[in-house]
């Protein structure tokens, strides 16, 4: 069992977790966005450039990174904010491919397709330090005024909209949070690995992403941690195998959805609940 | 100008293979309200039924790969349906609206690593000899056999469609579903069946576009499937989300644009032609070319 402490897996998972948590929150309001991924490259790329050509060390750079992805979240939320759902995902996944379009061809700052060197100034411990942060951040939220509003949203904006909630602010500033986390995860993720490229940042970082908070459990806050964790290993654990890889993590994924779509973090008390928000379902609505 | 002429032939030729992705994208999208993200994995399978079919049956004409090609398509969506679709349409809110997305995403990843599996790291090809590369005349453009069959298998595949769409009792239930589900359940529309009737349509349209670009391509391998599901998205969201017209459109538009790329000398940015025209198309009309924009009024 000596790869479970093997270091760069153990930075590959924290970082793997870093971003799912950033994913998990746009998920746990119901907007279904895949923006994290583009963001975590505006932040590898952002964190990159500072270190490299604007003579920035690790901090400042981080926190230029995550300044720049904040504002352009700003920027891209208010127009993609108006649509959600499917809607709000596939124009997400544009986003992110222009992202990727964008990091290929503009040479001067991100050295197009070959990728950009990094000087490595993170260590695992500094990650885990990130982690710990983040996940105190996404507790106290969750559990905060803001985050039981959130709750609401997911199950039905409209209502929650009647019942004086301010949808609007709250999804913006929900899609901004989310962005700085990415953001801040990707520039961990460049300062880590010393070395970016655009096709990191492709379609199938999102599906690890959502594989890791769908298969941990989008009802907990520490399910898409749980998820990173256990998944990071896993799929280390299959390049015994690697052929099948595709084929167990897509089952996997598909088994999750169908039998439990609590994930992993919400089996044990899921049917009760599940059981509940049912009958309170069934009773409110009319039945299809 | 004959060169551009051709070029143009070529890029319709392209944009027909993508209009039969597309259009089934945007049927299950407005039907079922599902972004099918195992598509591009059921297009890529299409591809490998047609070189498998001509290996195994021996004769070297198009139909047997086109229909092979459909066969499998078929056959996996109508699994993938009774499978996985329906038993989660069939939950009581089975895991919010989302939940049908992101299991065909398990879905596209086990048809992909399936096929990988099935065929190995390299792509696969035709017997030697099997397709004719001839070009034939047609004033100042050349064409081959296989382009023809392309447009002509598109066409008609486009109209036998619209023809069902627009002209049969099961286009009209399939239309009043795509409008309002519940609606047309209240009217006796029996919604699941249109729902497997729709996806198991869009699986076959997914294999015959497959077999066509392998044919075209003489190249079949599990790997195209994120690429051109990336395209197909892209069209999509083009020619505006649950419009067929607008996919056929944009299609059209991917197509040539990519053909043309090459023509200039760009021949390292086709596969960004894509991102570029959907991010000029969203900027200039973010809900797409025939698209009517969704907003949320709370």
């Amino acid at each position: 069992l000596t790869f479970l402490h093997n270091p760069v897996l153990v930075g590959f998972a924290l970082l793997n977790a870093i971003l799912a948590l950033s994913m998990y929150v746009t998920f746990a309001c119901g907007l279904f966005s895949f923006a994290s991924v583009g963001f975590a490259a505006i932040g590898a790329y952002a964190s990159g450039v500072g270190l490299t050509k604007l003579g920035l060390t690790a901090w400042p750079a981080t926190l230029f990174a995550v300044a720049i992805t904040v504002a352009l979240a700003f920027v891209v939320a208010v127009p993609m904010l108006r649509v959600r759902g499917i809607y709000l995902a596939l124009l997400t996944y544009g986003f992110t491919q222009v992202v990727q379009v964008v990091a290929t061809n503009w040479v001067w700052a991100t050295n197009g397709g070959n990728g950009l060197a990094v000087p490595q100034t993170v260590g695992n411990r500094t990650l885990i330090i990130v982690l710990v942060a983040c996940c105190v951040l996404v507790w106290r939220w969750r559990s905060s005024l803001f985050g039981q509003a959130m709750d609401a949203m997911r199950q039905d904006e409209l209502s929650a909209a009647a019942v004086g909630i301010e949808t609007r602010r709250y999804t913006i500033g929900l899609f901004v949070a989310s962005a700085a986390l990415a953001g801040l995860g990707g520039s961990m993720y460049a300062q880590r690995t010393y070395f970016i490229s655009p096709d990191l940042f492709s379609l199938t970082l999102a599906l690890n992403l959502l594989l890791f908070v769908m298969v941990g459990g989008v009802y907990r806050w520490y399910g898409a941690v749980v998820g990173a964790f256990i998944l990071t290993y896993v799929m280390q654990w299959m390049t015994a195998f690697v052929q099948w890889q595709p084929v167990i993590l897509g089952a996997l994924l598909t088994v999750t959805i169908v039998v439990a779509p609590g994930g992993l973090t919400g089996l044990p008390v899921r049917r009760g609940g599940a059981r509940m928000v049912g009958r309170l379902r069934s009773g409110l609505t009319p039945s299809p | 100008v004959s060169l551009y002429l051709q070029q143009l032939f070529n890029g319709v030729v392209l944009g027909s293979e993508y209009a039969m992705l597309a259009v089934g994208l945007v049927l299950v999208f407005s039907v079922l309200r599902v972004l099918n993200f195992a598509h591009g994995a059921i297009f890529a399978w299409g591809g490998l039924a047609a070189v498998f079919g001509f290996r195994f049956i021996g004769i070297n004409v198009i139909a047997v790969g086109l229909v092979s090609g459909v066969i499998v398509g078929t056959v996996i969506a109508a699994v993938v349906q009774f499978g996985v679709l329906d038993i989660l349409n069939r939950k009581e809110n089975g895991g919010g609206h989302l939940a049908p997305v992101v299991a065909t995403v398990g879905v596209s990843w086990m048809l992909v690593g399936l096929g990988s599996v099935a065929t190995g790291p390299n792509p696969l090809t035709f017997p030697v000899g099997a397709l004719t590369t001839k070009l034939h005349g047609l004033g100042p453009i050349h064409v081959s056999v296989i382009q023809v069959a392309i447009i002509a298998t598109a066409l008609g595949g486009l109209f036998v469609l619209d023809a069902i769409v627009f002209r049969t009792r099961l286009g009209r239930q399939l239309r009043a579903v795509a409008y309002h589900p519940a609606n047309a359940e209240l009217l006796g529309v029996d919604v699941a069946r249109i729902r497997t009737t729709t996806f198991v349509i869009s699986g076959a349209l997914a294999g015959l576009a497959g077999a066509l670009s392998t044919l075209s391509i003489d190249l079949a391998s599990p790997y195209i499937s994120e690429d051109i599901l990336g395209k197909g998205f892209a069209i999509i969201i083009i020619g505006g989300m649950g419009s067929v017209r607008g996919a056929i459109v944009g299609s059209l538009l991917l197509g040539i644009a990519e053909v043309m790329s090459v023509t200039i000398g760009l021949s390292a940015y086709t596969d960004a032609v894509a991102g570029v025209l959907l991010f000029v198309v969203l900027m200039v009309r973010p809900a797409g070319l025939f698209g009517r924009s969704e907003v949320l009024r709370a």
